[in-house]
């Protein structure tokens, strides 16, 4: 059976006996490109293209366009980086998972409660356009509109509708449908010299302006983001869905603008409900009645986007502990997140009544640009941490080019934007930061990736260069394999070579040849210590060639001993050997101590020690990890993720607890096993019941590789270890156990 | 004997919905069934839905995750009872035929069965509208869809329709796998248009089951009528099971109303197998 691929998976078996019966959990994808393309296009396209095209007009003249298309570059680049790193982390949560995993928990504080702002402004800033164009046939204030229509979807996203998302498809087909139509008649009543004359009577610096105000309108192409878990070939529809959303919204923006200010003077275009006074001239009354349909369906489906976005965010922020749990309690009946839903609901409603429409565009694009300016920078920092869980199938051309040019983008932007709408802005970031420092920040266990980032993309650069400068070079790292017998060497070999491979180290393959007691060099002696020397060295290239990939040296090493385990000691320590490949004990029958080799370099060795049982194919495909909780089981899962890398294997990252734990126990459990997995590689993660490691024989057998962390207390561990588990047959076993003096740092 | 890509899995997988509690075993009891005659591996799959409003992964400690969980173990009991092992998936998804569409997906499963909800025959739109949920999995799937009915307790006495049944190794395993529980006794049915020569048509058929030797294992009726539902239902209560075959492509009509094994499905007074070929 092949291994769910995409999603995290937990298990839970039913009792720890042969007759396993295995329930996992895994998170359907349900979403095309189709749909992903149309939840961006349908989140884009809302209030703004109806509301805003008369404000910018009246700031820019007829070169609005070029603020339109400047605002689709930045929202672009924003795009191609946030299309990296969602396919590199595809999670709910979206931009705010990935800036808080590059830039740590303050920075996830920071924009976790920033989108959650920048997208109760967004769904006001709808809200009010809705009232302004409904305003146009009902006779009511709109701010009584935009409340009133705010509480209903409140009311439909406390229950639980699917309704407004069920009808995306329609309301998108109807929206492109009229402003096409918009369009296609407005080309043949275009006046050029409207356009070209006075193109851009008041500067750059109004064009910039424009933008700030209008960026709300490209608002929405993170929405696929954050629903990357959901998309079905993520590494191929998510870049496609979201550049393709940006890139057809940006060119019908810009078109609607041309046809804008080419029917008209640009003095006589400061209306609110602009493109319905155009379509009017240009299609008549029926025209207008459309684009009033579109313009009105486009805000609630926006608006509506928007609240449930905002309590996917407060979500994706309790499970980091950086809010109140008692937020995301879900409603028993209606399985929806009922407070943050009513509290995004009275935020908008209290924002519909505080701000104007200029100021409410303005502050969620400031919120947004701040949300999208470091999702460039998370692109940045992930890709130079190199940490294994960020592993993306689509890579931003032009690196770091792309991702610099967008946060550059959002930061200009965010310059021009008014007084009180900055003031505004510092006042959620000051809130945020407070919030974080106060609150989350003794909760929370979140670690970003910068630090890795700092060693890895700077510092280690730098000290490359300060060698070529005369620095002495360190000696590359050593792992030993134990080499005596043929037919183990292949698998110790590929799997030190898979460890030492990425640090650039090398293998020393030892073959002790014993000499016993005191004797002298006689000529029978040498010629057989020659042979065994030869013979070893063939051996050991014929191994060397079908298992070590190219760029890996190794190096054969024959110490004459009294005992293998001083042979294996004196090469050890001679080499100062970072990691020691041993074979599992063979059991001895007449002795009281079954492994006493292997508890002599338990005990002596200074070296990470890895004791392997082949008992499968090596390279192995599907590794099962019990990493246990100490330095050894950082090292499990250091050690699963470089196989991972090297073997393209798929880790399955599992805890085993006594039959009968309660659910919150396992759930709590499964959520540790992520997070700690998550630091280091992509992997499934399982909680097993059992009563120990050698009664979860089907779970075993579904895998090539069995990793287990050996503790480091009791020393006895690793003895009872090799007894536990020497029953299992038919999958390799791997016990892994970390030495307190070595760094874990070569293997991260 | 089962459409197999060898180059996606080493073993076919069957996936089985399970929803309902009651039917749950005797969907089991089918499922191992099947598997056991194509040596397949079967996968119990629950979906949990989830609204747009709350993050998938919130699912994860929702009491329904829970409930879920206790009816695919006790689903997957009985699968082991019946000698075959199991093993369950609890998906969560935005919409029930997503979620068995995704679950599909990631197990690679080469056949999906599913049971369906008893529908009420005086409601007009039940008879027009079959089920959406089975049209949109029907229609989604990459594989063949088997969806069973469950309304009397016996299911010794078979008959298999043959009209509708395009893909003949997809009925093949069918005939096969029913035919190994012990006393089921299996009747072919075909039924031929009024101005079709019989005995044509009946070389032709008795020819090509011949071929796969499945002639040995039931008796093989042709008659003449106007339509196949009126027929097959005329014949459907003499028997505890029918097996209908739903073609992968539709008319507009039939997108409209339903095909006719689905409007048999939902008139007749038997236990029903309809079997769709992946489209």
């Amino acid at each position: 059976m092949p291994p769910s691929t995409a999603t995290p998976s937990s298990s839970v078996t039913g009792t720890g006996t042969a007759a396993v019966e295995v329930v996992e959990v895994e998170l359907a994808k349900g979403l095309g490109l189709t749909e992903a393309l149309t939840i961006g296009i349908g989140t884009m396209i809302g209030a703004g293209i109806f509301v805003l095209p008369g404000f910018i007009i009246a700031k820019a003249g007829p070169a609005a366009v070029l603020s339109f298309f400047l605002g689709g570059c930045v929202a672009l680049f924003c795009a191609m980086s946030a299309a990296e790193v969602a396919t590199g982390m595809p999670m709910s949560g979206g931009g705010y998972y990935f800036i808080s995993r590059a830039l740590g928990p303050l920075f996830g504080a920071l924009i976790g409660w920033g989108s959650w702002f920048g997208l109760v402004f967004a769904s006001a800033f709808y809200m009010v356009g809705f009232g302004a164009y409904v305003a146009t046939f009902v006779p009511l204030p709109v701010w009584a509109l935009a409340v009133g229509m705010t509480l209903v979807l409140v009311a439909l996203n406390l229950i639980g509708s699917t309704v407004a998302g069920r009808a995306q498809n329609a309301i998108v087909a109807v929206l492109v449908g009229a402003l096409a139509l918009f369009v296609g008649r407005g080309l043949f009543s275009v006046n050029v010299g409207l356009i070209t004359h006075d193109f851009m009577p008041f500067g750059m610096g109004a064009v910039v302006g424009g933008t700030a105000t209008l960026f709300v309108t490209y608002c929405g192409f993170g929405e696929i983001a954050s629903m990357a878990e959901e998309i079905r070939n993520p590494g191929v529809n998510l870049p496609k869905a979201l550049l393709g959303s940006v890139i057809s919204v940006t060119a019908l923006y810009c078109l609607v603008l041309l046809i804008c200010v080419g029917l008209r003077p640009h003095g006589e275009l400061g209306s609110s409900t602009l493109v319905a006074d155009l379509a009017q001239d240009l299609l008549g009354a029926a025209g207008r009645g459309v684009v009033l349909l579109g313009a009105v369906m486009a805000t609630v489906s926006s608006a509506n986007a928007s609240i449930m976005s905002a309590s996917r965010i407060s979500f994706a922020m309790g499970r980091d502990s950086l809010i109140w749990e008692w937020l995301n309690q879900i409603h028993p009946r209606f399985r929806v997140p009922h407070r943050a839903i009513l509290v995004t609901g009275a935020l908008t409603v209290a924002v519909v009544l505080l701000g104007g429409i200029e100021f409410l565009a303005e502050a969620a694009g400031l919120l947004h640009l701040l949300l999208y300016g470091l999702i460039c920078v998370a692109c940045i920092i992930l890709r130079g941490a190199r940490v294994a869980a960020y592993r993306p199938t689509y890579k931003v051309p032009l690196f770091p080019v792309i991702p610099l040019l967008g946060a550059g983008g959002c930061l200009a932007v965010a310059a021009f934007m008014g007084k009180t709408t900055f003031a505004a802005g510092v006042g959620i970031v000051v809130f945020a930061v407070g919030h974080y420092y106060a609150w989350g920040r003794r909760r929370t266990t979140l670690r970003g990736a910068w630090p890795h980032f700092l060693r890895r993309a700077v510092l280690e650069p730098a000290l490359v260069w300060a060698e070529r400068w005369g620095a002495t070079p360190e000696e590359p790292p050593t792992a030993l394999v134990a080499a005596g017998r043929p037919e183990r060497e292949r698998a110790r070999l590929a799997l030190a070579a898979a460890m030492m491979g990425p640090a650039k180290g090398r293998l020393l393959a030892v073959n002790v040849f014993t000499v016993r007691g005191a004797v002298g060099a006689t000529d029978d002696l040498l010629t057989s210590y020659r042979e065994t020397l030869a013979a070893r060295t063939r051996a050991l290239e014929k191994a060397t060639a079908a298992v070590v990939p190219p760029g890996v040296r190794v190096t054969s090493h024959v110490p004459i001993a009294v005992s293998v385990f001083y042979g294996l000691l004196s090469a050890a320590e001679t080499s100062r050997t970072a990691l020691s490949v041993v074979g599992w004990p063979e059991p001895r029958l007449n002795s009281a101590d079954p492994v006493p080799l292997l508890n002599a370099l338990d005990n002596h060795l200074r070296s990470h020690l890895f004791v392997l049982r082949e008992q499968s194919p090596v390279p192995a495909r599907r590794l099962l990890v019990v990493p246990g909780s100490d330095p050894s089981g950082e090292l499990a899962l250091l050690t699963a993720a470089r196989l991972s890398e090297a073997w393209n294997a798929h880790v399955t990252v599992a805890a085993v607890v006594a039959p009968g734990t309660s659910e919150r126990v396992v759930a709590k459990l499964e959520a540790d096993l992520e997070a700690r997995a998550g630091e280091v590689t992509k992997a499934d993660v399982a909680v097993l019941p059992a009563e120990s490691l050698d009664h979860l024989d089907e779970e075993v057998g579904r895998h090539d590789l069995l990793l287990v962390g050996v503790p480091l207390r009791p020393s006895s561990r690793l003895n009872a270890l090799v007894a536990e588990l020497g029953g299992i047959t038919g999958t390799s076993v791997l016990l892994v156990k970390a030495h307190p003096d070595q760094p874990l740092d070569l293997w991260r | 004997m089962l459409p197999v890509d060898a180059s996606l899995s080493d073993t076919p997988t069957l996936l089985v919905g399970i929803a309902n509690p009651e039917t749950a075993p005797r969907l089991m009891n089918l499922a191992a069934c099947l598997a056991q005659q194509a040596g397949a591996s079967v996968v119990a799959t629950h979906i949990v839905r989830v609204p747009p409003q709350a993050p998938l992964a919130s699912a994860r400690a929702n009491p329904r995750t829970a409930a879920a969980r206790q009816l695919l173990r006790a689903a997957l009991g009985q699968c082991r009872c019946a000698g075959q092992p199991a093993r369950g998936v609890v998906e969560m998804a935005r919409q029930v035929h997503e979620g068995l569409l995704s679950a599909a997906d990631s197990q690679r499963a080469t056949l999906i069965l599913v049971g369906l909800s008893e529908l009420d025959p005086d409601r007009e739109t039940s008879q027009r509208k079959f089920d959406r949920v089975m049209h949109r999995v029907a229609r989604g799937a990459a594989c063949p869809v088997m969806v069973a009915k469950f309304r009397i307790p016996a299911e010794s006495r078979v008959l298999l329709s043959l009209p509708g049944n395009p893909d003949l190794d997809l009925l093949e395993w069918v005939v096969r796998s029913l035919a190994r529980r012990p006393g089921t006794t299996l009747q072919f049915l075909h039924v031929a248009a009024r101005d079709a020569k019989v005995s044509d048509t009946s070389s032709s058929l008795e020819a090509s089951l011949e071929q796969r030797g499945l002639t040995s294992l039931g008796e093989v009726e042709i008659v003449t009528g106007e339509s196949p539902l009126d027929e097959t239902l005329n014949r459907a209560p003499d028997y505890d099971l029918v097996v209908v075959g739903g073609g992968a492509s539709q008319t507009f009509a039939e997108s409209v109303f339903g095909s006719w094994a689905e409007r048999f499905t939902v008139q007749t007074p038997t236990n029903v197998l309809l079997v769709h070929a992946s489209t």
